[in-house]
């Protein structure tokens, strides 16, 4: 103990004492080593979301120093082109946002496969939901802001589904887009999107207190898949600073630096889709708004394709008028209100997914069905699509899982299953992959052959009919393959590979010899025309940083 | 302090009497409820948007950018190029369409009972404008009424122009179609733009346009659905500031 003694004894200990920020007395929970270890990364989700999200705050406060609703689409091209390291900040602030979405989606079928909405966490699962629901609004503001053609067909969009919602129309349209004028539209947006933001920021508070009240939910086997499934304290945890605390800086800078250089790589490559453009398209009445096509934002496409399934013909033509409004209430406001009462849908104490077949399987097609609209959406915009087609498309993934799901309840039920969930979820995903392929490529061939009736199209589509059956039968195989083989997991301790103190000097001196070109080369850049290429220096720099975070832990904390 | 030997248990906050006490809390939900009504009541009034515009259509005659009337002949037959002008607010754009046949001849339109499918509803186109004989030219709100796009993704399709993704080929376009390139939605501009197809439920409304003797033209009024997005006609929008509204041309691809 001399020695651990002697290594704390630093300039900065003695000055300002083992832990100056007093973060090991902040109602901060402690957890098991292995939070930090391989696999770990599961237990910090969320800490991943809030990271994208500080930096959402950051570099929209910086934004709002230039952009003007006045002039909504002029001082965003300025912000762009004039500003000083202007386009890299917007270009990461819109990609942010989808980082925010996309985590937000992991963080919570993670969390609703483990159960997690369950008792003593439903509020803290409802409010949850509530974040991601927000969060869609701040990214739906967010995208209107340039005053693009894209941003011109979302909002009018927006409006027309708001329009169309019976007696509460017109004072919706009023309130979620201001009084008409174009000022007023992006006044409005603007506003609301902050305003959104702040919401999201204070439920998003409740929403960490709760989760630090609760701990992280431990292992399942841990808790014999049984809620409430709580974390027994146990005094060997290390604290939260430094273990936690050095390693919450390593998770930032990685995460920091891929949310920095995708879309400055992304900024760099010639040809990129509209959907995934860093940077606003042309303004509406411009000649070449005729060659985007009619895109949401992308995390809308669902909805967006959803639209094209209520194309009413003859006497139902009238229903037309709510097509949009049908689709936002069958495709976002019983998803968003099933995911609500979802703690009070499935109340039981029972965690493992095998035995919950009907809300595993929700699960599972929620996930399905969010990648086939949104691939749908991207290849076919704005086409119609007839009911034929999206019962096919929509009702064989639904036949193929709640038949599946409930096979693998009989196999569980009856003890003749003895695989991890990790494998089951793990294999339905792999055949998640072959199916969506098959049924996006089986839907396509459909309607060819429905639209040109011709042989080809014909034996194209039994191939591709072909392939999903397979893709379904493979999984069924596989599930009943590793059923075979009695799971022999245990949580052992994964080893790490350890480094010596020479090799860790030399490595992190190379890394930040690199780091220091990177950034001298990044202030010889133009801060206008360049800003992109900063970009990428800077991404690097961060997630260079991140690897020297590793570093250290690995070899002054064993981790 | 010493506790006195015999004191009597403290019982101050014990329910002494629960009826009360259910009492008292139900007169402070009440109160706090009426309170939040009144917030509510706050909040809302100020969200929504008090409404700017107009409370009677304005007669507005129709020039050009530099202030200049256009004149009945300036407009072009059968042209591929978006003339817009902008009624009854500065921001509802309006097609500008002079009708011809196929040999480029101006038509004369005549007035129309126009179907509104979404409700089964009818009102009068009252046709075209223009010298008598040759009531050539139409006017419709540019905002396509199914979700709102504008030029040049909706647009004029002159006769003898495939629509590109509709049943209307080459031939099946007579006296020239407007569609939007958006969601594929079809209308008739003869006929007070009807709708020919969807997913669109609901014709573009017709700006009523007058001819003046001296060959200017001045807009009147609008007939039919209301504008896209718009609570009224006359609502939503900043009203011109003097008695005239502009033209812009816009060109749109000929394909």
């Amino acid at each position: 103990m001399a020695s651990e003694e002697k290594k704390n004894d630093t300039f900065l200990n003695r000055t300002f004492g083992e832990d100056p920020l007093k973060l090991n007395e902040l109602p901060l929970k402690v957890q098991p080593d292995y939070v930090r270890k391989k696999g770990g990364i599961w237990y910090w989700t969320g800490a991943l979301i809030t990271v994208a999200f500080v930096y959402q705050i950051v570099s929209g406060l910086l934004l709002l120093l230039y952009y003007d609703p006045g002039n909504a689409y002029v001082s965003t091209e300025n912000i762009i082109n004039s500003v000083p390291y202007g386009a890299l900040i917007s270009a990461t602030h819109l990609y942010g946002a989808y980082a925010m979405i996309v985590l937000i989606y992991v963080h919570m079928f993670r969390n609703y496969f483990k159960g997690a909405y369950k008792k003593p966490r439903q509020i803290q699962w409802i409010l949850g939901v509530l974040l991601l629901a927000i969060t869609m609004g701040v990214g739906y503001y967010g995208y209107s802001l340039p005053g693009d053609v894209l941003a011109y067909d979302a909002t009018d969009v927006g409006r027309g589904i708001a329009q169309s919602i019976p007696l509460l129309g017109n004072y919706l349209v009023s309130m979620g887009f201001g009084d008409g004028t174009t000022t007023g539209l992006f006044v409005r947006a603007l506003g609301l999107h902050i305003i959104l933001a702040a919401v999201l920021g204070a439920l998003f508070g409740l929403h960490f207190f709760l989760a630090e009240a609760n701990n992280m939910m431990p292992s399942n086997r841990e808790v014999k898949y049984k809620a409430p499934a709580m974390l027994k304290d146990d005094p060997l945890f290390k604290p939260w600073y430094p273990y936690n605390f050095v390693y919450l800086i390593q998770l930032s800078m990685f995460t920091l630096g891929f949310l920095i250089i995708v879309p400055s790589i992304i900024a760099l490559l010639p040809g990129v889709p509209a959907l995934f453009s860093p940077f606003p398209g042309p303004p509406p009445t411009s000649p070449l708004a005729l060659y985007v096509p009619p895109y949401p934002p992308w995390f809308l496409l669902p909805i967006y394709k959803a639209v094209d399934f209520f194309d009413f013909t003859g006497s139902f033509a009238r229903l037309n008028l709510y097509g949009p409004l049908l689709a936002t209430y069958f495709f976002a406001i019983i998803p968003l209100l099933y995911f609500l009462g979802l703690p009070f849908l499935d109340d039981k104490d029972d965690l493992h997914p095998l035995s919950k077949p009907m809300i595993t399987s929700f699960g599972i097609l929620s996930i399905i069905y969010l990648v086939i609209l949104s691939a749908w959406g991207a290849l076919t915009p704005g086409i119609p699509i007839p009911f034929s087609e999206v019962a096919i498309v929509l009702g064989v993934p639904f036949v193929i899982v709640v038949g599946g799901m409930f096979w693998l309840n009989h196999l569980y039920k009856t003890n003749r299953l003895k695989i991890s969930v990790d494998r089951v979820i793990g294999s339905f995903f792999a055949f998640l992959v072959i199916l969506v392929i098959g049924v996006i490529l089986l839907a396509d061939n459909v309607s060819m052959f429905m639209s040109h009736s011709s042989l080809l199209n014909l034996v194209s589509s039994m191939f591709m009919g072909g392939i999903t059956v397979f893709g379904a039968a493979g999984t069924m195989k596989t599930a009943n393959f590793v059923s075979n083989h009695p799971q022999t997991r245990i949580p052992k301790q994964k080893t790490y590979f350890s480094m010596g103190s020479g090799t860790a000097i030399v490595l992190s001196l190379l890394l930040v010899i690199t780091t220091l070109i990177i950034t001298y080369l990044m202030f010889t850049l133009n801060p206008v025309t360049q800003a992109m290429m900063f970009g990428v220096g800077l991404g690097l720099d961060l997630i260079l940083g991140g690897f020297l975070v590793r570093i250290y832990r690995l070899v002054e904390y064993h981790e | 302090m010493v506790e006195p030997q015999n004191a009597k248990p403290d019982t101050s906050d014990q329910p002494s009497d629960a009826g009360r006490r259910i009492f008292l809390k139900t007169m402070i939900v009440v109160a706090a409820g009426a309170a939040l009504a009144g917030v509510l009541k706050g909040a809302i009034g100020e969200i929504i948007a008090p409404q700017v515009g107009l409370s009677s259509f304005p007669t507005l005659k129709i020039v050009d950018s530099s202030g200049s009337p256009i004149l009945f002949n300036d407009i072009p037959v059968n042209t591929p190029t978006t003339w817009l002008f902008y009624y009854p607010l500065s921001n509802d754009p309006n097609f500008l369409i002079k009708l011809g046949n196929s040999s480029g001849s101006p038509i004369s339109v005549g007035p129309a009972k126009v179907t509104i499918p979404a409700d089964g509803s009818t009102y009068v186109f009252p046709g075209g404008t223009g010298p008598e004989g040759s009531q050539a030219i139409v006017s419709y709100s540019a905002i396509c009424q199914h979700l709102g796009c504008v030029p040049p993704e909706i647009h004029f399709y002159p006769p003898g122009q495939a629509i590109p993704g509709t049943p209307y080929g080459a031939s099946d376009n007579v006296y020239g179609i407007i569609h939007c390139s958006c969601h594929g939605s079809t209308y008739d501009p003869k006929n007070g733009a009807a709708v020919l197809t969807g997913p669109t439920s609901r014709p573009l409304p017709n700006t009523v346009l007058k001819y003046n003797p001296d060959g200017t033209i001045s807009a009147l009024s609008m007939v039919g659905p209301t504008i896209y997005g718009k609570a009224s006609n006359l609502t939503g929008g900043n009203p011109f500031p003097k008695g005239q509204t502009t033209t812009t041309v816009t060109n749109t691809n000929e394909a």
